[in-house]
């Protein structure tokens, strides 16, 4: 039973911020650090760095040689960030862990001294590690040798670093539920790229729908489909605080080429007869064989064809007060994870078009499905085969996947969709700007 | 008259209708700022947390003088006082403090009337701990007990305390080891190979329960029996569990009675708050009798949030929350993990905390 005080974890949600050296070394808690907050996953990305600010002053702040220090504020220390509370372990949930990268002592005009450390997660070695190789896979032109795009994921973070003698994805490990195989094989060669420039091309080089997630607090990589049974349900007037979605067709590409090493490849879109043609370069004397070639356009057009549904939720957690009901579990959120927006106060009876236009779509009068007694258009929908952007109910009721997670410790803010979030969106319709078919040389 | 205090200077300190006169001051509550949204589509909002604030107070003190120098002179002396950083303030009859308290303004106005010369200042004073502390610590004191075994942990009898004051207060605690410990050696051979039940050692200075472990070792071998009888400080023979031989351990090999404490838990299940301690190489928890633990539950100390053995410095990383004493009554369940059974002392020392 609660006991209603003001400490009283059955009900709030609390933190303890541990300090570890850089050999795994208990050092001490960082009582006076900040709610987590503030920090962002995303499929197929790093987690990004978070800067916590500590009310210490600038000449003791239990840094290196310090009287009394502890340690904790060194740099290569590991900070991990356990989290409490309802439906949370005993022991803890630990929801975030870095690596102490920058230390910002630091007296302000008004005094006060405080000091800025910036907490970098094991994930970006995906920008940080690369690949100078080549690790070759299969021969070009040869399709009897060609590697199934799920062993060339595993293979290629697998294979050891020369220079470290180390796992390229070192200290991840393949997350154990990860498939062995994906059914497309493939012939390719990785050499001078970063993890996450191979990643990408791998994922390319996969089945639709697949995407990559850097566990950092379990050191796995997982690598595997969208769930096509969604993982949340969330409910308007339950667990949303506010919401927000649109469709894009401005960054849709349909006519992608791909140009490698005496090689090329082209896929169509049958939307360039609606839309008309949008066309993508992408030139790699990496690509040598003409199949490769055009399994990365078909997957760069999967990939870039579709009007982009981009959705952002913000979700208060259930914790924190004896309405458990009103707000959602924010910690069983995970990128790559599949939900479902239930309108609850939908219109009972729908009528009209299975497909209305999105442009003539009236919020609070249209009405979406067919009728209730025979399957909507969104309850058909065929996982990566189907159309998105028919349809006002592309963001009611059918699943989709959470692409990235905005952490604010006491709220998330999701964002549901397709397109990569963040930086990498933006890299993106740079990328997109600028392609043209210039070869590497 | 009670005492009112700003650090050392006593707020009002008065006499034959000279001196400092705390005329008025304000204790509400600390204000609590909680963290809401609203959900879509639903009346009301959803909280998710809150933050306690830090406390002001303003104290309205008149001066009284016998001229204007000697007004001055008893301003000066206050501002003096106020002046001073990170003090204790009192302004309650029992002796409650705030700590670590600024005075961040204190407008003067002088005024004079009446023949009496004097001025009224309104000393704004901002407490970053908003909650008062009561004026002396209180003690729960287990005295030595015998811990009883419940699923594979020794544990204490169930623990009660009533805090006082009006919100929930930091405790220190300390575990003490109290368990009867040593080593002897053994007087007997035991041969490699061969099944005994005895061993035979020069007189104990420790005694054993029925369960305890011993480990006798031979060079860098090490076997681990249990005691199949009870015996007392004196003891030539230790009966165990039938045991093989690992090795030739021969006379003069030591057998040391198994005390280590493998780990704690500290179970608040008032507010439903648990803390565990594990030995480590580093870090490790009470092996011997006088040996304590000290588990500092106060973030703000000087030590915060920490667990150590024997003051040595050295922290042993702690495994979920620290426990809070509640003004109300509070249960506590504390458990030890260690191979042999466990006599110890609980000390759970705190300072009633109050919202005003």
């Amino acid at each position: 039973m609660p006991s209603y005080t003001a400490m009283d974890s059955s009900l709030l949600k609390s933190q303890v911020v541990k300090a570890y050296s850089s050999t795994g070394v208990y050092l001490g808690v960082i009582a006076d650090a900040p709610y987590l907050t503030g920090f962002t996953e995303a499929v197929n990305a790093a987690t990004t760095s978070i800067t916590v600010n500590l009310p210490r002053h600038i000449d003791a702040y239990d840094g290196a040689n310090m009287p009394g220090t502890q340690n904790t504020v060194v740099l290569g220390n590991v900070w991990k960030w356990y989290l409490y509370g309802p439906g949370l372990p005993t022991n803890g949930l630990m929801r975030y862990q870095g690596v102490v990268d920058t230390i910002r002592p630091h007296i302000d005009e008004g005094g006060g001294e405080s000091v800025d450390v910036t907490i970098t997660p094991y994930s970006q070695i995906l920008g940080d590690q690369a690949v100078i190789g080549p690790l070759n896979y299969g021969t070009a032109g040869n399709p009897l040798t060609y590697v199934d795009s799920g062993t060339m994921f595993s293979g290629v973070l697998s294979a050891t670093d020369p220079d470290t003698g180390s796992p390229y994805m070192y200290p991840f490990t393949l997350d154990g539920t990860n498939p062995a195989t994906v059914g497309i094989a493939v012939q390719s060669s990785f050499q001078n790229q970063t993890l996450l420039s191979e990643l990408t091309t791998i994922l390319l080089l996969s089945p639709a729908n697949y995407f990559f997630r850097m566990n950092d607090t379990a050191l796995t990589i997982t690598y595997n489909q969208f769930p096509v049974a969604p993982n949340h349900f969330l409910k308007l007037g339950q667990h949303i605080t506010s919401m927000e979605y649109a469709v894009d067709n401005v960054p849709r590409k349909n006519m992608i080429l791909v140009q490698g090493k005496g090689v090329s490849a082209k896929a169509v879109g049958a939307s360039v007869a609606t839309i008309g043609k949008r066309s993508y370069f992408k030139s790699d004397n990496r690509i040598t064989d003409v199949i490769t070639a055009q399994t990365l356009a078909n997957g760069l057009l999967a990939f870039y064809d579709r009007s982009q549904i981009r959705t952002k939720i913000k979700i208060p957690d259930y914790r924190g007060d004896a309405r458990p009901g009103i707000g959602y579990d924010i910690e069983s959120f995970k990128v790559g994870q599949t939900v479902t927006i239930l309108d609850t106060k939908a219109p009972p009876i729908a009528t009209g078009t299975s497909s209305p236009p999105w442009g003539q779509f009236t919020w609070g009068s249209s009405k979406w499905g067919i009728s209730p007694s025979t399957p909507s258009l969104w309850g058909t929908f065929t996982w990566g085969q189907s159309n998105w952007g028919f349809g006002v109910g592309a963001i009611f009721n059918v699943t989709v996947p959470i692409v990235a997670i905005n952490y604010l410790y006491h709220s998330v803010e999701l964002e549901i969709g397709f397109r990569q979030p963040s930086t990498n969106r933006s890299v993106f319709n740079l990328e997109s700007k600028f392609s043209d078919a210039t070869l590497v040389s | 008259m009670p005492t009112y205090s700003y650090g050392a200077f006593a707020l009002n300190q008065n006499a034959s209708g000279l001196g400092y006169y705390l005329i008025a001051k304000q204790l509400p509550i600390p204000e609590v700022k909680p963290v809401t949204f609203p959900v879509a589509r639903l009346a009301g909002l959803k909280k998710s947390g809150e933050q306690v604030t830090e406390r002001t107070i303003t104290v309205k003190i008149v001066v009284v003088g016998t001229s204007r120098v000697d007004l001055i002179a008893r301003v000066d002396a206050l501002q003096a006082a106020l002046s001073l950083r990170s003090q204790t303030l009192i302004i309650h009859e029992d002796g409650r403090y705030y700590q670590s308290v600024d005075a961040i303004s204190a407008p003067t106005d002088f005024q004079a009337g009446n023949g009496i010369v004097q001025c009224h200042i309104a000393v704004v004073l901002t407490a970053y701990d908003p909650y008062a502390y009561a004026a002396s610590s209180t003690t729960y004191d287990s005295g030595s007990t015998v811990l009883t075994l419940s699923s594979g942990s020794w544990v204490f009898p169930a623990i009660n305390i009533t805090g006082g004051g009006t919100v929930y207060s930091y405790p220190f605690i300390r575990l003490i080891n109290l368990t009867s410990t040593g080593s002897t050696t053994l007087t007997a051979n035991r041969n490699s190979g061969t099944a005994y039940t005895t061993i035979a050692v020069a007189a104990t200075s420790f005694s054993g329960s029925v369960g305890d472990t011993i480990t006798i070792t031979h060079g860098v071998t090490t076997q681990t029996l249990t005691v199949g009888t009870a015996f007392s400080v004196g003891a030539t023979t230790i009966t165990v569990s039938s045991f093989t031989a690992s090795a030739n351990y021969v006379s003069g090999d030591v057998a040391a009675k198994v005390t280590q404490w493998n780990s704690f838990t500290i179970a608040q299940t008032t507010d439903t708050l648990t803390l565990s301690g594990n030995t480590s190489v580093g870090a490790p928890l009470p092996e011997v009798n006088g040996d304590y633990v000290d588990i500092q539950c106060d973030p703000a100390a000087a030590s915060g949030w920490t667990i150590q053995t024997n003051n040595s410095g050295v922290y042993a990383e702690p495994v979920g929350l620290f426990p809070v004493v509640e003004p109300f009554s509070t249960a506590f369940s504390i458990s030890i993990a260690s191979g042999s059974a466990v006599t110890a002392q609980c000390q759970i020392t705190y300072v009633p905390r109050y919202a005003s």
